[in-house]
């Protein structure tokens, strides 16, 4: 895999094909978790971790137990198992062995494994056959795509604060309508070839 | 979502409640807990898959019959197992016939660029031509994509009998088709999905000649055309590194 | 009779699932670009709310606290993947148009806010009227989303030709014009809730 290969698929990534805007996966977090900056930050970073991890254990399982033994039916089940499992363990880790951890955040696993982009990140690298270096490259790139595009829309919506909205329209409906503007601007993104 | 309510009973209140053997036990049984959940779903899942999928094998048939029927036509189409390598794509190899010679054969491939499957029919003759191409199914976000279905494009796919390439700008060489702009990716996975099919039906031409040979038969004409077709099974093969014997489990996808 | 339209209209206003609550857009966004696809999405989280909520409700009381993420969502994936059995089996054409879009269902948060918040404290009958409450009011919004969509995007309904294809609009169809109807809609819902507030103060 050559450099420009790599480039290319992380710009199809996180611009062509963004997870939230081009996809339209993961717009329940990314709509919720847009209202400052900070936890923008937050869920954009604990995304593209997931994500990470997520694709390199959606890929060992794919090779290591899905395909040798026939469970395309149950791809689901196990990938939605690894998520919740996968998070469950680390929270718990995490609150036994750091008390900072226990006392301050807020991070629960439901925040991530009711996310659609994590279970569909696992679903597309499978789904399109990618090799090893791609899944963890698209992946990774994805979740870029995620964070930035949570940035973006948070900083949108700070401003939306002090503007002038009509009332029917404030709150959850201008929010809707400016990150769907804010999805035809990615969208020009589509026309450009990457490859 | 509640947050709260996920928070695992770790906290330093609670350790001073239970006692260890205590909280042993409590662990042990939610593992078991979720143990029998996993099971129970895995049987119910395995069940179901099983039940539906006769089912669904003679409805697939069903639809692929029409298609074919459109654009290679003959009096019967038989399934056919034997004589090349099953991969992920090839979801299903017939056989025209024509009485009871071999007219030809149809080859039902899935292809996948980054998220779209299409699913593809493709026509070759006995001379390894492809004679229609043609698309079957294709996955809703495929938009822009969408243009492969232009008949110009899989038209373009007709004659072609070696390993073809997709380029930008028109074609130079005999094997070369040009891509649709604004569709690269897709009109590449669709060569791809073709040359895969002609490379099914080459082996399995290379197989019906080397089993006539042995048999003691002479198969002059096609022992000629697998030799000179070689090197296209090679090809398509190295760009789908991922190990074959899926069989029917593919068709799941 | 009467407190079930009350009922509904609850569900559909003031707690509306996707348009209020914003649970469950993916698979709304995704699956709405032609009316025929919103309808079986419609079928498929409908019949696995429904059904989430009957398992779940029934063996709420077996779970552990500590393991009821992990249990509830291979519940409700097992039950996904039995909904996308049964469209790979019945309706093919669909399975292969809506692509790894049914198995995204698993981790919608819709399904899951139901089974959670729902489900686990309340009997067998209590879930499952909130369950099919739910399943009615996103059904009817995937619907009406679908259905300007496709009549927007590309002049049909139900592959009908209703507007001169020239006249067609392709930012409906693109996620993005999914999201600005979406969010009219909200409007809609969030005016009708305010005239309902205000009339209720009247009173």
């Amino acid at each position: 895999m050559s450099f420009s290969d790599i480039l290319s698929l992380s710009l199809i990534a996180i611009f062509a094909e963004n997870i939230v805007l081009g996809q339209m996966l993961g717009i329940t977090p990314f709509l919720k978790n847009s209202q400052s900056m900070k936890s923008a930050v937050k869920a954009g970073v604990s995304v593209t971790l997931t994500m990470l991890v997520v694709a390199i254990l959606a890929y060992v399982t794919e090779k290591s137990i899905i395909m040798p033994f026939r469970l395309d039916y149950m791809r689901t089940v196990i990938f939605v198992t690894i998520v919740a499992g996968g998070l469950c363990i680390c929270e718990a880790i995490l609150r036994k062995k750091s008390s900072y951890f226990a006392e301050k955040t807020e991070i629960s696993p439901s925040y991530i494994a009711v996310n659609t982009a994590v279970l569909g990140i696992m679903l597309i690298t499978v789904n399109a056959n990618l090799d090893f270096l791609s899944s963890v490259i698209y992946a990774f790139a994805s979740g870029i795509g995620f964070t930035v595009a949570i940035i973006i829309f948070a900083s949108v919506r700070e401003r939306l604060e002090y503007s002038d909205v009509p009332k029917a329209f404030e709150g959850v409906p201008i929010a809707l309508i400016t990150a769907g503007l804010i999805a035809l601007a990615f969208s020009g993104f589509q026309g450009i070839k990457f490859m | 979502m509640n947050k709260k309510r996920f928070s695992f009973k770790f906290d330093s209140d609670e350790k001073i409640k239970f006692s260890l053997s205590e909280k042993k036990k409590n662990i042990i049984y939610s593992v078991l807990t979720l143990f029998i959940v996993a099971i129970v779903s895995a049987a119910l899942l395995s069940g179901v898959n099983e039940l539906m999928q006769a089912d669904e094998r003679n409805k697939n048939d069903a639809d692929m019959l029409e298609v074919m029927k459109r654009i290679l036509s003959a009096d019967e189409y038989r399934k056919t197992e034997n004589g090349f390598e099953k991969t992920k794509e090839i979801l299903a190899v017939y056989e025209a016939y024509e009485g009871e010679e071999i007219k030809g054969y149809c080859v039902q491939v899935e292809v996948k660029d980054y998220t779209d499957t299409i699913t593809l029919m493709v026509a070759i003759d006995n001379e390894v031509k492809v004679q229609a191409v043609e698309i079957v199914a294709m996955s809703e976000n495929a938009g822009k994509g969408i243009k492969a279905k232009d008949p110009q494009f899989l038209d373009a796919f007709k004659g072609k009998d070696n390993y073809i390439t997709a380029n930008k700008g028109t074609p130079k060489d005999k094997n070369q088709i040009s891509v649709i702009s604004g569709a690269t990716t897709t009109s590449k996975a669709v060569t791809e999905g073709v040359n895969d099919a002609i490379a099914v039906v080459s082996q399995i031409k290379a197989d019906v000649a080397s089993v006539e040979k042995e048999t003691g038969e002479d198969a002059p004409e096609t022992n000629e055309i697998p030799t000179e077709t070689a090197p296209q099974e090679v090809a398509p093969e190295t760009q789908t590194p991922t190990e074959g014997n899926v069989g029917e489990g593919g068709s799941a996808q | 009779m009467k407190t079930f339209f009350s009922l509904l209209q609850k569900k559909l206003f003031a707690e509306n699932a996707p348009l209020v609550m914003l649970v469950g857009l993916c698979p709304l966004l995704i699956a709405s670009k032609t009316l025929i696809s919103g309808l079986v999405m419609a079928a498929a989280i409908s019949s696995v709310l429904i059904f989430s909520c009957v398992v779940i409700s029934l063996v709420r009381k077996l779970i552990p606290d500590n393991v009821r993420l992990v249990a509830y969502m291979i519940i409700i994936a097992t039950l996904v993947s039995v909904a996308e059995i049964m469209i790979r089996a019945y309706l093919p054409t669909h399975y292969v148009n809506l692509g790894i879009y049914i198995p995204i269902i698993a981790s919608a948060g819709i399904v899951f806010a139901q089974a959670d918040n729902v489900a686990s404290k309340n009997g067998i009958v209590v879930s499952v009227i909130d369950g099919t409450l739910t399943a009615i009011t996103f059904s009817i919004v995937i619907i009406t989303v679908s259905f300007l969509r496709e009549l927007l995007g590309s002049g049909t309904i139900l592959s009908h030709r209703m507007i001169e294809e020239e006249y067609g609009m392709s930012f409906a169809l693109s996620g993005g014009g999914g999201l600005v109807i979406l969010g009219m809609l909200a409007a809609v819902v969030k005016k009708i809730n305010s005239i309902k507030k205000s009339k209720k103060e009247g009173e």
